[in-house]
């Protein structure tokens, strides 16, 4: 009579034995095709934009007025500039800037709002009022506006863009992390390792953000999508890079005086900004289906 | 209801403050002196300190602030520097043409993106899937400056169908209506999916097809009302991503409205104008939350209005 | 027309998981008779609701489809129908309430709305008269405010009010057959009362036969003229409903009736049926109530039992029944 429970035990057992979290993870990542390619996409990409300088066909600041506004051919794969300088080389170059400008920012961002997050959630009280009062104010400014006006203050400049698309990522981080910090306050052991003696800040960094950190990894992913289209996006405008770096942004912002003839210089920028962040998207797209708990439950 | 509503806009009053706040600290913000930085590099002592007395910086900062809301209030913002006209008439021709245009990108981006939401809820894991999500992450992906040049090129230069540029006229209105519309449109499309696809797990709808109702009323009129209500909501809060794209899309297609002359001013340094600009955007993004906030109660007949 | 309103024989339905089928009703044979109520009884897990959506073939959404088998309705066959055919009879003549009252109505339409739905559809009467039709159904189920209910959303509803407006509902069109699952489990003991009386009065004025799925015996022995048990995607017992509570045959069956308290009982411990419904994906060979039986004998861990036709009113599926006589009930 005892037998079919005592089998499933041993199974429940077993399984649990062989459970490790990363392989889990890889095991169901790998399912999600498209976020897999975008993974090998953006590892490529973060490959060229640390060796860029050394692998580029060309010098990418050095005009030829010889091949001015070429296009695409087997010695200039994206075409030429209006200086005749090798686009392509420029956008090898250009993925550093690019990677570097939402990395810094999103990071940034990241430890800030986290920080601000854990605090406001795990303490309470008038802490939180302000906290969250001040992430208000922030998001009565649409994104990419405030981004501007911190650059109409700050003057131009891709220092200036990298704190600008930080500081309007701070708000969205600590909302999400006080929300899962309020969430986590809730679970016993936290109460239990509390009871126990344990200081603030051990609870907060040993308890509560490991319970952050499933939602967070998304939201960083699609939060660098997102920091590469207003970084590209000042710069379009003339509030990033200066106009001779091999930014996409300027790239484009430069070439289109020229999009009727040659359309290229506005397409090839065009496509390495796209292709970027609809891999950061897809990733991010991927990961949520692996590590939300409200999906894997469906 | 009225109560509720009223309940709403006092609470929006504090941030209100906080921003006018903002925006008025916004000349004090600026690194240096902002005096020697409007009056020009060449100017002299005595031209700084006319340009510091224009600007009523030589007063006390309380005693600034206070001038500064009264003239708000009564509609006075300033003079530009650089036309010389006051900012309310440069805002007057400028504020419904962006008005216009981000409404009807509201409206394409929400048609379309139900469209395909739905159809993708319906299909699922299917081609009409499959293509619709594609569209999707591609719309949310795609810079809209690059978008924008991109159909200037195909469908003004290439097919002479709009005019590349500027403003003249409602054909002036649809590229950069799809260009600004195109990341709403992707998001109100994803969400509208994974909305109906939650909705059409519900005991409802099974119970609709129970009563044996055809397959497109269970939809339209069950699946689709529920998710409109937290979609309508969605809609509501990417109201920002709106503006913010605005400024792009309008300098994209020399379109003569607020994001483009935001930027002009921050070109020249016509300080009086951002800072008015910036609080015009910032009073609009609030006025639209609390709209949204409004329709999601009257759509939802769950809440209770009056408690 | 023939006497029997439904008749399943040998449904199979299975769902498709990673490829693979898993079969969840195993051939399931029972019948209704016009104006009959016949409960449905077993664990959960036993298939008793997936039987229903067979029935009703609400299978939209899910991986799940019927295999095998027959589901006779007023003598056509609905495993032969297309979907359009069956969409004509669903909510006409074969209507179903479920259990859940508080999510089954959509919550942002107004109660008249979503009475209005089938009957315009099925009746094909114009607004104004289905608007009468359904305060008429309102009042039929004992709801005295009609005229203003029909304006008002379901959260504005009691659960037995809202249980009351489903019935409403799959009574509208005066349905041959109504399917019941679980209809009172989620409310209050007293409303489950008025609930089932209403369910009786409705049926003895529609000749309404009902099929009533439950767990509860105890609603079985109120409402039920025969009683048909279900274990493990088969009916392992069908029976009048006295004869089945006065000498239970199948030892599941005799398992269920000992684990429903009695009042007059001092006993410290309930009895109950030992381990739990097998998962689909594991069944046991043989008889699938074999391990948790204790009348078990080998060959019920080697061989599926047959159904043993015990009288012309009752069967069972056990080997203990098999070519042995079988003794009269007193």
């Amino acid at each position: 009579m005892t037998s079919p429970t005592t089998v499933q035990n041993s199974q429940v057992q077993n399984t649990q034995r062989k459970y490790s979290p990363l392989k889990e993870f890889w095991k169901s990542f790998k399912k999600q095709k498209a976020a897999l390619v975008a993974s090998i996409f953006i590892g490529l990409l973060i490959v060229i934009a640390i060796i860029g300088p050394y692998i580029a066909p060309y010098d990418p600041f050095e005009p030829n007025y010889n091949a001015l506004l070429e296009g695409p051919s087997a010695s200039h794969l994206a075409g030429t500039d209006e200086y005749g300088r090798d686009i392509f080389s420029r956008l090898i170059v250009g993925a550093k800037i690019s990677l570097m400008v939402s990395f810094s920012a999103v990071f940034l961002g990241l430890i800030l709002g986290t920080i601000l997050g854990l605090i406001s959630g795990y303490f309470g009280g008038w802490v939180d009022k302000i906290i969250m009062r001040s992430c208000d104010v922030l998001f009565s400014f649409p994104d990419l506006l405030l981004a501007i006006a911190i650059v109409a203050l700050l003057g131009p400049g891709i220092n200036n863009v990298i704190i600008a698309v930080m500081i309007f990522s701070v708000p969205s981080f600590a909302r999400l992390v006080r929300g899962a910090t309020l969430n986590a306050k809730e679970n016993v052991y936290v109460e239990a390792a509390q009871s126990m003696g344990a200081s603030h800040v051990r609870v907060l960094w040993k308890h509560i953000f490991p319970e952050t950190i499933s939602e967070l990894i998304i939201f960083v992913t699609m939060r660098i999508g997102t920091a590469i289209l207003a970084a590209s996006g000042l710069s379009f405008l003339g509030l990033g890079a200066s106009p001779e770096m091999p930014e996409w942004g300027v790239m484009l912002s430069s070439g289109r005086d020229y999009l009727g003839t040659s359309s290229h210089v506005v397409i090839m920028p065009g496509i390495a900004i796209f292709l970027t962040v609809l891999a950061f998207n897809l990733i991010g797209d991927g990961l949520r289906d692996v590590l939300d708990p409200k999906i894997k439950n469906n | 209801m009225w109560k509720y509503i009223a309940r709403r806009t006092v609470e929006m009053i504090p941030i209100l403050i906080v921003i006018s706040i903002l925006t008025f600290l916004f000349i004090h913000f600026i690194p240096g002196d902002p005096a020697r930085l409007v009056a020009g590099k060449d100017a002299t002592l005595e031209d700084v300190e006319n340009v510091r007395h224009e600007l009523g910086l030589d007063k006390p900062i309380l005693k600034q602030y206070m001038d500064y809301m009264k003239n708000l209030v009564t509609g006075e913002l300033g003079t530009s520097l650089t036309t010389g006209l006051p900012v309310i008439d440069m805002f007057k021709t400028r504020f419904m043409p962006s008005l216009h245009l981000t409404f009807l990108s509201m409206f394409w981006a929400t048609l379309m993106g139900l469209v395909i939401g739905v159809f993708s809820a319906i299909n699922k894991n299917k081609w009409p899937d499959y293509f619709g999500m594609v569209t999707a992450v591609s719309g949310i992906s795609i810079p809209g400056f690059w978008l924008g040049l991109l159909l200037i090129q195909l469908f003004s230069v290439q097919l002479g169908l709009f005019p590349t540029g500027g403003l003249d006229g409602f054909s002036s209105y649809i590229l950069p209506s799809l260009t600004l519309g195109a990341g709403i449109m992707s998001m109100i499309a994803r969400f509208t999916r994974s909305s109906m696809l939650e909705t059409l797990q519900a005991d409802f709808i099974r119970t609709g097809r129970a009563k044996g109702l055809k397959e497109h009323s269970v939809i339209v009129t069950h699946a689709l009302r529920n998710s409109l209500i937290s979609v309508v909501t969605v809609a509501g809060l990417q109201f920002g991503f709106l503006l913010g794209g605005s400024v792009v899309v309008e300098t994209v297609f020399s379109f003569p409205g607020m994001g483009r002359l935001l930027i002009d001013s921050i070109a020249f340094r016509d300080y009086p104008v951002i800072q008015s600009a910036l609080l015009l955007f910032a009073f609009e993004f609030i006025l639209v939350n609390l709209i949204v906030d409004v329709l999601y109660t009257v759509l939802n007949p769950k809440i209770q209005l009056n408690s | 027309m023939p006497e029997h309103v439904l008749r399943v024989s040998d449904l199979e339905t299975s769902f498709t998981r990673d490829n693979k089928e898993i079969k969840i009703l195993r051939g399931v044979n029972f019948s209704i008779r016009k104006g009959e109520i016949v409960g449905l009884v077993g664990e959960s897990g036993s298939g008793k609701s997936l039987t229903s959506l067979s029935i009703m073939q609400l299978f939209h959404g899910t991986t799940g489809k019927i295999v095998n088998g027959t589901i006779h309705f007023n003598g056509h066959d609905l495993t032969k129908m297309s979907e359009s055919e069956i969409r004509k009879i669903r909510g006409k003549q074969m209507a179903m309430i479920f259990q859940e009252p508080m999510t089954s109505l959509n919550p942002v339409l107004k109660i008249g709305k979503q009475l209005m739905e089938a009957i315009e559809m099925h009746l094909k009467l114009p607004k104004n008269e289905s608007k009468h039709h359904a305060i008429q159904m309102l009042k039929s189920v004992g709801i005295g405010r009609a005229e203003e209910i029909i304006y008002e959303y379901p959260h504005q509803l009691s659960g037995g009010m809202r249980q009351r407006v489903m019935i409403a509902m799959a009574m509208a069109c005066h349905p041959n057959l109504l399917i019941a699952d679980e209809p009172t489990t989620a409310l209050d003991v007293t409303i489950q009362a008025q609930i089932l009386e209403l369910m009786k009065k409705l049926k003895e004025e529609n000749e309404t036969a009902i099929l009533l799925i439950t767990h509860d015996l105890g609603v079985v022995a109120e409402m039920c003229d025969r009683v048909v048990v279900m274990y493990a995607g088969q009916v392992v017992e069908e029976a009048d409903v006295f004869e089945l509570f006065a000498s239970p045959k199948h030892p599941y069956t005799k398992g269920l009736i000992a684990s429903v308290p009695k009042i007059g009982d001092n006993k410290e411990v309930l009895d109950s049926i030992n381990g739990q419904v097998p998962s689909p994906q594991n069944m046991p060979n043989g008889c699938k109530f074999a391990p948790r039986c204790n009348q078990a004998m080998s060959i019920c861990h080697q061989e599926s039992p047959p159904t043993v036709k015990i009288s012309a009113t009752r069967q069972c599926s056990c080997w203990l029944y098999v070519k042995k006589d079988v003794e009269v009930n007193a």
